[in-house]
């Protein structure tokens, strides 16, 4: 596979555009954001071919989009939005990803720096014991068949009320943790067979739970409001709906190859098997996607309670004494129905995000009011060797990204070729001369995880940055990871 | 070399040979679950049945390796061996294994999906070559 040389004019220094008149069947140029550098790197792929197969879909509305930590993924590549009209336009599994609602969650601590000296294994410990994680890690809550139907419907409020955490998380969590449109008969029995014994884990991959040092403030006033200062630690967690969202995927690509022939979709790509969004395959995969992002919701939710228990463990204090309250919990992979300012008109459209981020300005509803004056907090996790960031939604992304922005680094080598370059003790070595310690389930997704497998996030927020479409407020610095 | 591991940017996947289409879905299944766990450690107690729907060759491979990828990840069901074929197409096969025993075997690796894209069933020459992609 040689180089992406497909059509393309640079619009400025953060965004390249991908005419209409590129591909035929594009009803809408594409447009990407990326830096010559980044350019550089993505062209190694078809990545930006999918950017123009999307622009094929039925009811696309401006832009077939990509964010900056773009690299192909199934259908859609990671790191692209699109947004249908709802009446005329298609919804497809292919634009949300297996991992449905992987997203990540933010815990702020009233914990310096220094706190933590000489307590990070031990911190590590008490997480790698408390929250399951690894390849066939199976939670320790068991839970019913009408159990899992609620977990389905309330998402994070049903952790909420089984002990799980406190009300003021699911104020803090994107849909209130609780997406609406929710059917447990659309979620298949396989989906639900995966996704009981796995209720409560981490998993496996690039899912990881990290305790972090805020070290660059660039925002102070917003960073405030966000309870977040330099010095100061926090926990992130990244984790998704686990083998009950896969299998929703899976079950519902299916569904939708039927139905793309028959409301006579020409498909540019088999992962894009899409229905009307208003067809009754499309409203059924909706109402299972949302079952699939409450479960994931609920899940994070739950992980939330134990590293809570973690930190008491360790500290020797109430997790409410050390202030380990929730800064945010945001979504990655999901469809959205927004309404959106087109041509100056309310729309309302399904939005696609796929690895990629929600980053909605001050004044939006969805916002919690503490919040409102700033804006939405954007949470992008980075590898284990480097930072993760904390951005800020803006009016810009409104105007011309659906509201969103990026979502992580972005793979840039394959895991196997990243497998043959690391040793798992060197790297652990190599870390831990930085200031960061791992544990990890297994070593094989150690290695497969190296920072070098993804590209720099910072690059990657410099253009989302400057782009304008979400805002630099702070910095963390990994000192601990759990990986599954 | 019935089979090997192919790379596809940040995931990957499988090509099996075989001399006959049976044979190349056998090797395909030997590739999967090998990947999955130890199957070494899986001693073939019972059987099960695994049927699809499927409307082409293709597409059979791929919702046969779904099925599979179910049977371990909802039912803890490790497949050993594919001991019979009923029918190819769709498929309709028999396969042999054990319920997963955390003391006894191990896991390897973490797969999402069986995915469509650039899935292939092909003839060439006398050998038919099976690719499937993976969600990891």
């Amino acid at each position: 596979m040689g180089k992406w040389k497909g059509l393309h004019k640079r619009i400025d220094s953060y965004r390249v555009l991908i005419p209409q008149d590129y591909k035929s069947g594009m009803k809408v140029p594409g447009m990407v954001y990326l830096d010559s550098d980044l350019w550089e790197i993505t062209t190694e792929e078809e990545a930006l071919e999918q950017v123009a197969n999307v622009a094929t879909l039925p009811g696309i509305m401006k832009y077939s989009l990509a964010m900056p930590d773009i690299h192909w993924g199934y259908g859609f590549p990671i790191g692209g939005v699109a947004a249908f009209e709802v009446n005329t336009g298609v919804i497809t599994p292919g634009g949300i990803g297996y991992d449905i609602n992987c997203g990540v969650r933010l815990l702020r601590t009233d914990l310096k720096k220094e706190d933590l000296e000489g307590r990070v294994e031990q911190l590590l410990n008490a997480i790698f014991r408390n929250v399951p994680s690894g390849v066939g890690s199976h939670g320790k809550v068991k839970v019913t068949s009408q159990e899992l139907d609620q977990v389905l419907v309330k998402g994070a409020r049903f952790a909420v009320e089984k002990g799980f955490g406190v009300k003021e998380d699911l104020l803090y969590t994107e849909e209130n943790g609780e997406m609406k449109g929710a059917e447990p008969q659309a979620v298949s029995a396989e989906a639900k067979k995966r996704g009981f014994p796995q209720l409560g884990s981490l998993g496996s991959g690039n899912h990881f739970l990290e305790v972090q040092i805020v070290d660059m403030v660039y925002d102070e006033e917003t960073a405030k409001v966000f309870g977040l200062f330099k010095g100061q630690v926090t926990m992130l967690i990244h984790s998704g709906s686990r083998g009950l969202g896969h299998q929703v995927a899976t079950d519902y690509i299916k569904v939708m190859e039927k139905a793309a022939r028959e409301y006579n979709i020409k498909l540019a790509d088999r992962q894009l098997a899409c229905s009307p969004f208003k067809s009754p395959e499309g409203k059924r995969y909706f109402s299972a996607m949302v079952g699939a992002a409450n479960y994931a919701w609920t899940n994070r939710q739950m992980i939330t309670h134990w590293v809570r228990e973690s930190f008491e463990e360790v500290f020797r204090s109430s997790w409410e004494n050390l202030g380990l309250n929730q800064v945010y919990d945001v979504a990655h992979n999901i469809a959205k129905i927004e309404t959106h300012l087109v041509d100056e008109a309310p729309i309302e459209l399904v939005v696609h995000r796929k690895g990629a981020t929600r980053a909605f300005p001050s004044g939006r509803e969805e916002i919690p009011p503490l919040y409102q004056e700033v804006g939405q907090p954007v949470l992008i996790p980075g590898d284990m060797g480097r930072y993760s960031y904390l951005l800020v939604g803006t009016q810009k992304a409104m105007e011309e990204a659906w509201g969103s922005t990026c979502h992580g680094a972005g793979r840039v080598k394959s895991r196997t070729a990243s497998k043959r370059e690391t040793k798992a003790i060197e790297l652990l070595e190599a870390l831990k001369r930085k200031g960061i310690i791992v544990k990890a389930e297994s070593n094989e997704t150690l290695v497969e995880e190296a920072p070098e497998a993804y590209k720099d996030v910072t690059q990657v927020v410099d253009v989302v940055h400057g782009a304008g479409i979400s805002k630099k407020v702070c910095r963390m610095r990994p000192v601990g990871v759990v990986k599954g | 070399m019935p089979y090997r591991y192919i790379e596809h940017t940040a995931d990957m996947g499988i090509e099996a040979w075989g001399s006959t289409r049976e044979e190349a879905l056998k090797e395909v299944f030997n590739a999967f679950t090998t990947l999955l766990y130890d199957t070494e450690k899986v001693e073939p107690m019972e059987e099960k049945e695994v049927r699809t729907s499927s409307k082409s060759l293709t597409s059979g491979v791929v919702d046969f390796l779904s099925q599979v990828l179910y049977r371990y990840d909802g039912e803890g069901f490790l497949s050993k061996e594919l001991i019979e074929i009923r029918n190819l197409n769709p498929v309709w096969v028999v396969i042999k294994g054990e319920p997963f025993i955390r003391e006894k075997h191990e896991l390897r690796k973490l797969i999402k999906a069986v995915t469509y894209h650039k899935a292939s069933f092909k003839k060439r020459k006398d050998i038919y070559k099976i690719r499937i992609i993976l969600d990891v």
